[in-house]
Parts: structure tokens; C-alpha cells; sequence
């Protein structure tokens, strides 16, 4: 037999963890429903009917297993889906016509079904509105189960315990069905990094690369793999020195996950003394509470577009007071930034025209400036839930002084109404900016005199100054945060920032990543705001450093010209200059 | 037996959530429901027909109601149409 080779497979980073273990390839069951397994003659309609009937009962069974596994597992908003599911498959006057034409027409059930699924699909597609034609998306679990219950394919959640699903793609249904399984780890062909399986593995903290390509094909069940959600790589059949390593890196995370936990209540300020803010992003109200339990930290970035998400419709200006006001009294005296929505880009309004290029479109300020009511409404909500003094207002997306003047204008309107109401806000609000745009770069000197304070978006910052989509398989290999021209940038706005007095955040991934957070400390960033996961690792990495160091680590960076320079520099000073410590930052 | 012409309001149309929920107020009726568009007739009380319909915004639609409730349904489904599905 030939000796398996190491081989590592590269997709996307789906859900953050790393597993090792023996794969178990799921090919998605779907039969092959174009062969016709029988002719008119053969058909006996009673038979069908009652084959129907049962696939059906079969179906609903199966999805209510799963619908109150999901409840367990997963928040209320992502069920919606699964409830959806399960009243399209009680439709008894679907099933109704389906049994009748079977009789008729003397076919089989199962040619029957599609052609009726068929036809629904059909009416969706030709609908002018792109959201109702993506609810196409929402019958697919129904047609697959029905028809897979209906030519007797058997539903293989019983995959071997504690092994790695390798598959296509899977249904949110399959991921939580697999999770009841013990399962290690999952790589799929398809997906994004938002894609529900991404979302749900996330959820469920299972370690997920996606967008592997083939690697539904190139990997049997013969192999043994190791699944790096952090890298997004899946190494086969890996050498005893890789496993050994892999062993030790999952050994090491657990130890140091640990020790983090004594670092919560002690201050984030440098070795030599100086204070860098720490604060976390937020989007669900699930983690406030074990933000101010653990972190008693202020929240740098709460993103309001998930209340648009979830209804589908912009929030009432009092359904948004009563949440922002939630967030402010919970953190107080933490305090709270607020995002005006960032709508757009991949994430869609209803009525928004579909766009060739969605992210150089409609989308963040661009989009509260058009719909002045809307954004009137958010901004009464947020002025409103002000009053105790620890709100911060933020605008997304800036691209020059005259959207911050025209944003300025309504914010001022806003406060006149509910001076005029003698609705109490807070008159010293601190407003700020994102800098994510190379046009406010540039402007940086002008933009600072409007603001009280910048934030720099470094997802969008990265995206835009590279023009690389980071989301298109095809370059998002040149997404890097460690551009030259991606530093020399970041440092143009501190820079800008420091000359007009005021403090500049950063709440993109670059200030959850430690290597990044090294350099933006050095460049003199005043705050970082990270994801709750990353919290501790860099406020451990915050108390291990010299603010002298780190700005000269930061000078020398700024004069490479190279990304493959600037990345070896850094690591170097990881492994020598500062201490052997600051590598237990990068476990993962 | 009832007609009513009705538009729908709401942006996003009458999606997945609307469209059942236009099936549970019509099932809580004992008349028959029908609801048409651009003479495509389907059973109100179906959630695969009323999204077969596919109804965006500014979608005119009759809606046709048979039977000893009818006026009592028609009253609650115009309602529910004219709304906005509760998305406004």
C-alpha cells in the first residue's frame, strides 16, 4: 500500500478551535431523481398515496427532532428558519393536490412532489423582488427531505461518534443533527464565513473550515485529519510530528485559557505604565451580562444592524430606545459607542437594487442619509438613551466632510426636536467617526476637527485600500493586514488624530489579532475594542509590553516596504526582543 | 360570498413570516379563502400557495371569501393585508 502523504488543504476559517480525529464523509443523500424508476403500468396509486403519507409523517417526525434540538442549542432568531420548515410540511392542501394528481395521473409520488415543488420554486424565482425570490432558499430542507423519506434514503445522522464531518455543504438541519453526535470538527466544499453552517458551528463551538473546494472528494475514510478552525486549513493524513504539535497547541490554549482568567480584574496598562482602553464589540444582548460579570469593561462597538436583521424592517424609534437604554443602564458606568446602522454591502435591504459591486455601494452613512426618517428615528433613540452620560455615537462608512456636515446637520435637528419635547439626552454626547474609507485618511486633519473621536474599521480599511474582496477566493489571499500601505495608513490617522487632540480607537479584527495590536499600540492607538473571545489574550499582551519597545518596534515597521519584512520583524520580536512570554498571546 | 381588492404595503413583501401568518388567521375561519393575483388563484389557507404567489411590494391582490364568517374574516384579513403584515 502506498504510505499516506501529509497533504494541507486550504479554505476559509469558519469557527474558530482545532480537531483531530478520523473523518466521516457525508455525501448528501439526495437520490438520483432523474432516473425513472418506473413506468405509468407500474404505478399503483394507493400505494403511492400511502408511501407519501408516510415520507410526510416521516419528514415532520424528523424536522421536530431536530426544531427542539435547535431550541437547546441554538438563540431564538436563528429557529426562525426551522419553523418555517415545519409549517411548510403541514400543509395539508399541498398534500391534498400531491395525492390527488397521483391518482389521476396514475405517477409515481415522488415525480409528482417535484413537479408541485417545481412549480413553487418557479413563482418564487420570477418574482422582481430579489428578497422574495432568496425564500426559494427556504423550501429546499422540505423538497430534500421529502423526496430523500420518499425513495427511502435513510437519514445518516448516525455518524460514527467523535469523528470530522467532511461534506459538500450541510443544511443547518445536518449541523445540529451531526452536534448531537459527538462531532469533532466540520469542513465543507462550499459556504462563506457567514454561511448558516458557519454560523451554527460557531454557535455550537465546533471548530469548521469552509470554501475547501473538493474536499468532499480527496479525502476517504481511510484518512485521519486535523481541522484548523483558526487557519482555516485541513491537514491530511499529518505526520506524527504534526499531530504531535497540533496535541501540544490544544494542550497549551487549554492551560492558557486558564491562566487567563486571573488577568479580569487587573488594569490594561503597558509594563511601564501606560493605559491602552480595552473594550469589546458587541451585537447580542446574550453576552452583556458576562461582559460586565468578567470585563466590567466599556463596550468600543455595538453594531445595530442585527435589529434590523432580525425584523427585516428598520426598528421603531422606541423598540431602539428601549434597547439602547438597556445596554447603557446594564454597562453603566461602563460606556457604551453605538454604530448608526452599517447596513449594505453583504448585508442587504429589501429594497436596495441589486448592486455589481455591493460593497462600493449603498451602504452604511450612504444609506441613513438617504432615509433621513429612519435615521432621525435612530439617532432620537440614541440621544435619548444618552441621558445618564455614557453613550457614544459612531458613523459608519465616511468618505468626506460633506457627509459628516450633512450627518452633523441632522444629529443637530434631532437634539432641537427633543429639546423641544423636553426630552432629556445627553448635551455633550460624544460623536464620532469610522475611518475605514482611504478617502477619510486623506482628510484625516479636516475630519478631526468635526469629531470628538475616531475609530478605525481595519476589515473595511484592509478591503478598500487593497481593493481585494476579501469574501472572493479568488484574491482574498491578498487580504493582509500587514500591508505596508495598510500600517503606513493606520499611522497617517493617529497621527491626524494626535495633531487635533482627540483619542483614536480601533475596533476592527486587526485589534483582536496580537502581533496587529502590538504595532497599533506602538503607533500610539489609544483604544482597542475586540471581540469578547479576545479580551483576555490582549489584555495579556497589553501588561506584557513596553510602550517604549512597542513604539519602536512600530517605527521600524513603518520604514519595511515588504509584507513577507514586516511579518518576519514582528515575529522576531515575539520570540527574542520582548521576552519569550508574549508567544503565549498567539496560542490559539 | 366576499371580494376584496387588496395592495400589499410592506417592503419586504409577503415573505415566508406573513404568508403563515396570513394562514393561521384565515384557518381560524370555517369559510374557504382564496386569495388571486394576475388571475392565479390559490387556497388562502396553504402556506405553499400563498408563497407561490410571490407577492412584493405594490402586488394587487383579490381576496375572496366564502362561507357563514365570511364578513368576520374578510374584516380581519383586509386588516391584516392593509397593516402591512404588521412590518410598517
Amino acid at each position: 500500500m502506498e504510505s499516506k502523504k501529509e497533504k494541507i488543504y486550504k479554505g476559509l476559517a469558519a469557527s474558530k478551535g482545532i480537531s483531530i480525529g478520523v473523518p466521516f464523509v457525508y455525501r448528501a443523500e439526495v437520490p438520483n431523481y432523474n432516473v425513472d424508476i418506473s413506468s405509468p403500468e407500474d404505478v399503483f396509486p394507493e400505494k403511492e398515496i400511502s408511501d407519501y403519507e408516510s415520507a410526510v409523517t416521516h419528514s415532520v417526525k424528523e424536522l421536530n427532532k431536530i426544531f427542539n434540538l435547535a431550541k437547546e442549542k441554538l438563540e431564538e432568531k436563528n429557529l426562525q428558519i426551522f419553523e418555517a420548515q415545519l409549517s411548510f410540511l403541514s400543509d395539508s392542501f399541498f398534500h391534498s393536490k400531491v395525492k390527488e394528481r397521483i391518482s389521476q395521473e396514475c405517477k409515481p409520488a415522488y415525480r409528482v412532489f417535484k413537479e408541485e415543488i417545481l412549480i413553487l420554486e418557479n413563482a418564487i424565482v420570477a418574482s422582481k423582488d430579489e428578497y422574495i425570490r432568496e425564500r426559494v432558499n427556504d423550501i429546499e430542507d422540505m423538497k430534500n427531505r421529502v423526496l430523500r423519506n420518499l425513495l427511502k434514503g435513510r437519514l445518516v445522522s448516525k455518524i460514527t461518534e467523535n469523528s470530522i464531518v467532511i461534506a459538500r455543504n450541510l443544511t443547518p438541519a445536518d449541523t445540529i443533527l451531526f452536534s448531537n453526535r459527538n462531532l469533532l470538527g466540520i469542513a465543507t466544499d462550499l459556504g462563506g464565513v457567514n454561511s448558516h453552517v458557519a454560523i451554527v458551528s460557531r454557535s455550537l463551538k465546533i471548530p469548521a473550515v469552509v470554501a475547501m473546494h473538493d474536499i468532499s472528494v480527496s479525502i476517504t475514510s481511510e484518512d485521519f485529519l486535523i481541522i484548523d478552525g483558526y487557519k482555516g486549513i485541513v491537514v491530511k493524513n499529518p505526520t506524527e510530528e504534526t499531530i504531535a504539535s497540533y496535541r501540544e497547541q490544544v494542550a497549551r490554549n487549554l492551560e492558557f485559557e486558564n491562566r487567563l482568567m486571573e488577568l479580569e480584574k487587573l488594569p490594561s496598562e503597558t509594563k511601564d505604565g501606560k493605559a491602552i482602553r480595552l473594550s469589546t464589540n458587541l451585537e447580542f444582548n446574550n453576552e452583556v451580562d458576562f461582559v460586565v460579570t468578567h470585563f466590567g469593561c466599556d463596550v468600543g462597538l455595538y453594531r445595530t444592524e442585527h435589529l434590523f436583521m432580525e425584523e427585516g424592517e428598520f426598528p421603531s424609534e422606541e423598540e431602539q430606545y428601549k434597547q439602547y437604554r438597556f445596554l447603557a443602564e446594564r454597562l453603566y458606568p461602563g460606556i457604551v459607542t453605538i454604530r448608526t446602522f452599517d447596513l449594505g454591502g453583504d448585508k442587504i435591504l429589501p429594497d436596495a437594487q441589486k448592486e455589481l459591486n455591493p460593497f462600493l455601494g449603498w451602504r452604511g452613512i450612504r444609506i441613513t442619509l438617504d432615509k433621513k426618517d429612519v435615521f432621525l428615528s435612530q439617532l432620537r433613540a440614541i440621544l435619548r438613551a444618552s441621558a445618564a452620560g455614557n453613550v457614544k455615537i459612531m458613523f459608519p462608512m465616511i468618505s468626506g466632510i460633506e457627509e459628516v456636515k450633512k450627518t452633523l446637520d441632522i444629529l443637530e435637528e434631532a437634539k432641537a426636536q427633543l429639546r423641544a419635547e423636553e426630552i432629556r439626552f445627553d448635551e455633550d454626547m460624544k460623536v464620532g467617526i469610522m475611518i475605514e474609507i482611504p478617502s477619510a485618511v486623506i482628510l484625516a486633519d479636516e475630519l478631526g476637527k468635526m469629531v470628538d473621536y475616531f475609530s478605525i474599521g481595519t476589515n473595511d480599511l484592509v478591503q478598500y485600500t487593497l481593493a481585494v474582496d476579501r469574501d472572493s477566493s479568488l484574491v482574498s489571499d491578498m487580504y493582509e493586514k500587514f500591508h505596508p500601505a495598510v500600517l503606513r495608513m493606520i499611522s497617517m490617522i493617529v497621527k491626524s488624530a494626535e495633531k487635533n487632540n482627540i483619542p483614536v480607537s480601533v475596533c476592527g479584527e486587526m485589534a483582536s489579532d496580537p502581533y496587529a495590536s502590538l504595532l497599533l499600540i506602538g503607533m500610539g492607538v489609544s483604544e482597542l475594542s475586540v471581540e469578547s473571545l479576545s479580551y483576555l489574550r490582549i489584555k495579556r499582551l497589553i501588561r506584557l509590553v513596553n510602550y517604549v519597545n512597542a513604539s519602536e518596534i512600530a517605527e521600524n515597521v513603518l520604514r519595511m516596504s515588504l509584507i513577507s519584512e514586516v511579518k518576519e520583524y514582528i515575529a522576531e520580536c515575539f520570540n527574542k526582543n520582548i521576552g519569550e512570554k508574549l508567544n503565549e498571546t498567539l496560542y490559539v | 360570498m366576499i371580494e376584496k381588492k387588496v395592495k400589499i404595503v410592506n417592503k419586504a413583501g409577503m415573505h415566508t413570516r406573513p404568508a403563515s401568518a396570513i394562514v393561521k388567521i384565515a384557518s381560524k375561519y370555517r369559510s374557504d379563502f382564496y386569495i388571486v393575483k394576475n388571475n392565479f388563484r390559490i387556497n388562502g389557507k396553504s402556506i405553499i400557495g400563498v408563497m407561490t404567489l410571490a407577492a412584493e411590494q405594490g402586488s394587487e391582490l383579490t381576496l375572496e371569501l366564502d362561507g357563514e364568517d365570511e364578513e368576520k374574516a374578510s374584516a380581519e384579513l383586509v386588516k391584516f393585508f392593509e397593516d402591512g403584515f404588521g412590518e410598517l
